[in-house]
């Protein structure tokens, strides 16, 4: 029997197709089966039913994680979104030296969480700092001491954060805003309209597909924030800061409580899949529109 | 009801000069077509009375109102795209209706003006779907739609036809052309497409490089160009044009061989020397025998038409064509006799380019 050239392509492909089944599906079936278990520094299979994830809901970290995503994320994206869109709408008005800008702004996106969190750690560290620097100059009272503060640490990350991921929205939406049709321009000026109605009305609509492609990989970062998280704050002060990426990872290799851990796991899953159902269901709105 | 006078418009882009010194009036209620090949000129030349385009030097008037500076907008203006530049995620209506929205017209207002254009361009059926559910001629149709529904006084199309297919483009012209007896207003068209030019135009100007080489009504502009230039590019099949010599006021020596262009109507006095005989395949014809008139061809070649036939011939080791009939065409001999119908020449000069 002739051996057809997809048969050779088919079984090329066999050791990448079960590397994905088993230690990518494998895992994350073997993560929820653990989380109905006991399991403390090693795995055991004794049936447990919900308790991890009763003991779960009613841990108080996992409470501040799990909303320190939301807040985090909600703040981290919608101020991406916001910032990204507004420098591509300031390079698309043709700025001088638009590709210097664009490098700048881009720039960030080049380096890991681990130094942007580093980074900016030095940055907002009250006796190294800004805060110093600026007490140097003569302004004896200034205060700038976000990371001390339980309550306002996490908004060290969402700034680190936004400062690091708001050049790659402005990329995607700038060449979004490109590729609008310049008789569509034109069109508008004889019509009378003004330009902040134009993006407003014709060129911000036509460019959702692209917001939602922003969407994604921002809420991706969002997910699994653990490096920026670590580099930063390391969690603290307390646990005020803490994630559930960090929460999960702390829970399976420095608290050896494997059960909890994959509770946790599975129910940040549980979030994503959601998350991303809706996203999915944006998206299909903005094509039907 | 709207007069347009250009004087001595001047666009360039950094060395390249895009309109030399064009000056043009367009009456009010004409219909003006502005021909010429890609790159002529002719799109910068409507953008610049649209106001999407600003000149260097000259000036646009509106009935005796410099617009030269102001916006599109205040120029009271409608215009239809080439890619109809309709706002993708708007409705038929909104798309209609936005421009009124942004001056903040009352609904019963928008909705009054968007059925009349509706109604005109036969659209009220597509009002609620988007360009994306709209076919090319749907969307053209939305297009101008949208240009009638503020109250302009001189509408600008800027080749809004070549995306359309044949049988559709024959469409949506004898609508344009309906559209633009009923509304009476000044109408400028820009297109590569003679057809459409002719057939359109109240007066062509036919562009080329930057300069208006001629204006006049179709029938002018086809029976006697004003340049070589235009009568190579309009006209299908073209014009054959073969090198001569102008021996006496009424004899043209082709080679070997002499024509005699007894009646030629010249536009200066003629002068012997050489020049360019340019004549209509279908003014030439062939005759069963030598005559006075005729000159001697060889047969090159036979393109049937289907309406007519093509006929290429050689005089004097130079090409010429002859639009027969297909029967006229069928069983032609090798050595052919041609008579040219005085109406069908035209004379230039060699250099210049200029008729004779």
């Amino acid at each position: 029997m002739a051996i057809t050239p997809q048969a050779t392509a088919r079984f090329v492909l066999v050791p990448t197709i079960l590397l994905t089944v088993v230690g990518y599906y494998g895992s994350i079936l073997w993560t929820i089966g653990l989380s109905f278990t006991p399991s403390r520094i090693l795995p055991v299979s004794r049936w447990a039913g919900l308790d991890m994830y009763e003991r779960l809901l009613s841990t108080e970290r996992w409470q501040v994680a799990y909303t320190n995503l939301f807040v985090f994320g909600g703040l981290y994206i919608g101020f991406c979104l916001a910032a990204g869109l507004l420098l591509a709408i300031a390079l698309d008005q043709g700025v001088k030296g638009r590709s210097v800008y664009q490098t700048i702004f881009l720039y960030p996106i080049a380096l890991s969480f681990i130094v942007t969190g580093l980074a900016w750690r030095w940055l907002l560290n009250p006796t190294t700092g800004l805060q110093d620097y600026v007490r140097s100059l003569g302004f004896e009272s200034f205060s700038l001491d976000l990371l001390s503060s339980p309550e306002r640490a996490i908004f060290t990350l969402v700034i680190a954060g936004v400062w690091h991921s708001a050049g790659l929205v402005m990329v995607i939406l700038f060449a979004g805003l490109q590729s609008v049709d310049q008789e569509i321009w034109r069109a508008g000026r004889v019509d009378g309209i003004p330009r902040h109605r134009m993006y407003r009305h014709v060129v911000l609509p036509m460019l959702w597909p692209m917001v939602v492609t922003c969407l994604v990989l921002l809420g991706m970062n969002v997910v699994r924030s653990y490096d920026l998280v670590v580099a930063l704050t390391g969690g603290g002060p307390g646990f005020s800061t803490d994630v559930p990426a960090k929460f999960i990872v702390d829970h399976y290799f420095e608290r050896q409580s494997v059960g909890l851990a994959s509770a946790a796991a599975t129910l940040l899953l549980l979030t994503v899949v959601v998350l991303f159902a809706l996203v999915g269901l944006l998206r299909r709105r903005g094509e039907a529109a | 009801m709207t007069r347009v006078r250009i004087e001595n418009l001047v666009r360039s882009y950094g060395a390249h000069a895009v309109l030399k010194d064009i000056s043009l009036d367009i009456a009010d209620g004409e219909f003006l077509v502005l021909l010429g090949p890609s790159g002529c000129g002719k799109s910068t030349l409507l953008s610049a009375i649209a106001g999407l385009d600003q000149v260097q030097a000259g000036r646009i008037l509106f009935d005796d109102r410099d617009v030269t500076r102001l916006e599109p907008s205040a120029r009271e203006i409608g215009m239809v795209f080439q890619s109809y530049a309709l706002y993708p995620t708007m409705t038929a209506r909104a798309n209609m209706a936005f421009a009124l929205r942004v001056v903040g017209a009352s609904r019963a207002e928008q909705e009054e003006r968007v059925r009349w254009a509706a109604d005109l361009l036969q659209i009220g059926h597509l009002l609620d779907r988007k360009p994306g559910q709209l076919s090319g001629g749907q969307r053209q149709r939305v297009a101008i739609g949208r240009s009638l529904v503020r109250k302009a006084r001189l509408f600008l199309f800027d080749e809004p036809l070549s995306n359309l297919d044949a049988k559709l483009r024959t469409e949506m012209r004898n609508e344009i052309k309906a559209l633009h007896e009923r509304l009476g207003v000044t109408f400028v068209f820009v297109t590569h497409d003679q057809i459409e030019a002719m057939t359109l135009a109240t007066r062509i100007a036919v562009m080329d490089a930057g300069v208006i080489q001629q204006v006049d009504t179709p029938d002018e502009i086809y029976r006697r160009p004003a340049t070589r230039f235009v009568a190579d590019f309009v006209g299908a099949p073209a014009m054959s044009f073969l090198e001569g010599e102008l021996v006496a006021p009424d004899r043209v020596r082709i080679g070997e061989n002499t024509v005699a262009v007894p009646d030629y109507a010249w536009r200066s006095a003629p002068r012997t020397g050489s020049v360019v005989f340019g004549v209509r395949p279908e003014r030439v014809s062939v005759a069963p025998v030598p005559g006075t008139a005729t000159v001697a061809a060889r047969l090159r070649g036979i393109e049937p038409h289907g309406a007519d036939t093509l006929v290429w011939a050689e005089l004097s080791g130079q090409r010429l064509s002859a639009r027969l009939t297909p029967e006229a065409a069928a069983g032609l001999p090798q050595s052919l006799h041609l008579d040219f119908e005085i109406e069908g020449v035209s004379l230039f000069d060699p250099d210049s380019g200029a008729r004779l």
